[in-house]
């Protein structure tokens, strides 16, 4: 290996490290369930300290909008007025807003890739909302096929979508070390000499990515679309669904954004000194990789536990 | 330059922080929300038992219903019941029923529940069972505290204090206690039940 892939992987190996170590020692903790103290049972949610009145705040609005959503779904069912459809729109963009605002999933795959790939602001946008869509549209699938024509019970459709979202994350951590292999040889989009022949690799994996972590079905969108089923009103449950899903674009592609600056801001550090933009380029690259592959297995290992 | 760098920190701190928040729990939303309420049973030598409702949002009850409510008539039969707390109760008994207690200090062991039943009301499912803590639970000063609080570390379920009537107490005359919902001022942490209780009527 040439001393460029070492600094490379030393880079990598660094940020990784302090990108993943909440979570690790999050899991050395384990759930901190039963015995917690009343008084700190609040720490027992596996979020970081600063986060934590965000959290609970976030949590208390959802279910305030959950309490909503549902009446108002109600009541369009029992007779809609243009007014209660979008009462029902409104409410539920403003969830997908903030359900995507909570911890987890796909954004953050995405958002490794934007870190590690060169990506247009146009482009990340698509993909952003591209993600958000299919996650929708997959929950969608997913209740049409088991619920409605093989008539599963809510609760079995909900441990159904475990296997797709393994499926999904095997994907991920497929295309995480398939970038990663890829980014220590040196293939990582237009570092080098050839700009012309690395943009359309790079794409492709974008859409590689989007794919596989759009794969994965959305446990709320599941909800909402088995509760307008169990009211006969499936239709409903879809149109809410959707705009649901636009609502979660919002945040997924406020997100992304935040990564592709956060690439570029490097690359800009990094273009003042001579000889580091190779380097610094291959570090990300390496880092976005390895991210997207360690996202993949920790999705993928608690997906493992609820699998029954 | 330095107006760029201006931007560059929060745009640096914000992509960090969705890194860590993002990162900490792959399935941190919450997708069933309780509303809890608590009935805490006294005994003459301190806490026997305490009565927990938990009553589910319409989505979840709408799912519980769909599942278990075989006749379709928008009511729980015993049967019906039986059924529920079979194939769908019982399973969180692992998670200690999501209950924290701490009696006078020291966090107790959630044994296994009795006495449930479920009802439907206005489309909202609610589950209501007896956890017994029947242990020596008074002091050698007379007195004790108990502290609970409902919560998922899986965040999966989220858990909040109902807002009609979350604690009600049942003493008997030889002992006072009472009961009260601590809310964190700063709302960083879950709010929860403090009863304090000592030998002797008022």
């Amino acid at each position: 290996m040439r001393r460029g892939s070492w600094r490379a992987m030393v880079l990598g190996t660094a940020l990784l490290t302090v990108a993943t170590a909440p979570v690790a020692a999050q899991s050395m903790r384990g759930p901190a369930g039963g015995g917690a103290a009343p008084a700190e049972a609040g720490s027992g949610l596996p979020v970081p300290e600063f986060a934590k009145p965000l959290m609970l705040a976030i949590t208390r609005a959802q279910r305030e909008l959950n309490a909503t959503l549902s009446r108002e779904m109600r009541a369009l069912r029992e007779g809609g007025s243009p007014r209660a459809a979008l009462v029902v729109a409104g409410i539920a963009f403003l969830y997908g807003v903030l359900h995507a605002a909570g911890p987890g999933h796909g954004k953050l795959v995405i958002s490794s890739f934007f870190l590690a790939r060169d990506t247009r602001i146009l482009t990340g946008l698509l993909a952003g909302v591209l993600f958000s869509l299919l996650q929708v549209l997959s929950s969608i699938a997913l209740v049409a096929v088991l619920a409605l024509a093989l008539e599963y019970g809510g609760f079995e459709v909900l441990g159904q979508s475990v296997r797709v979202e393994l499926v999904s994350y095997a994907l991920i951590i497929a295309i995480g070390v398939f970038m990663t292999a890829g980014a220590l040889r040196g293939h990582e989009g237009h570092a080098h000499a050839e700009p012309l022949a690395a943009p359309p690799r790079g794409r492709a994996s974008l859409w590689g990515v989007v794919t596989a972590a759009g794969l994965t079905p959305c446990a709320s969108a599941l909800i909402i679309l088995l509760f307008a089923w169990a009211q006969r009103a499936f239709a409903l449950g879809v149109a809410t669904t959707l705009v649901m899903g636009l609502g979660m674009a919002i945040t997924v592609c406020a997100i992304g954004l935040g990564a592709i600056a956060v690439r570029r801001l490097i690359l800009r550090g990094a273009a003042g000194r001579p000889g580091a933009l190779g380097w610094v380029r291959r570090g990300l690259s390496v880092t976005g990789a390895l991210l997207i592959t360690a996202v993949g297995c920790l999705l993928a290992a608690d997906a493992w536990t609820r699998l029954r | 330059m330095s107006l760029r760098r201006a931007w560059a920190v929060p745009l640096l701190l914000l992509a960090v922080a969705g890194w860590v928040g993002g990162g900490t729990d792959a399935d941190a939303h919450p997708h069933v929300f309780v509303d809890y309420a608590v009935l805490v049973r006294f005994g003459a030598d301190g806490v026997a038992s305490v009565g927990i409702t938990w009553t589910f949002d319409e989505f979840t009850s709408a799912l519980i219903l769909q599942q278990f409510d075989k006749d379709r008539d928008g009511k729980l039969s015993p049967d019906e019941v039986r059924q529920i707390e079979r194939g769908h109760f019982a399973e969180t008994h692992e998670s200690q029923y999501f209950l924290s207690v701490r009696l006078n200090g020291a966090p107790l062991p959630i044994p296994a529940a009795r006495d449930f039943t479920a009802r439907v009301e206005n489309g909202r499912v609610t589950y209501v069972f007896t956890v017994p803590l029947a242990v020596p639970s008074v002091t050698a000063g007379g007195g004790g505290r108990l502290e609970l609080l409902a919560g998922d570390p899986t965040a999966y379920t989220a858990f909040d204090l109902s807002p009609n009537a979350p604690v009600r107490v049942e003493a008997p005359r030889a002992l006072t206690a009472g009961c009260e919902v601590i809310r964190d001022p700063k709302g960083a942490l879950m709010d929860f039940v403090r009863c304090d209780y000592r030998r002797g009527s008022r």
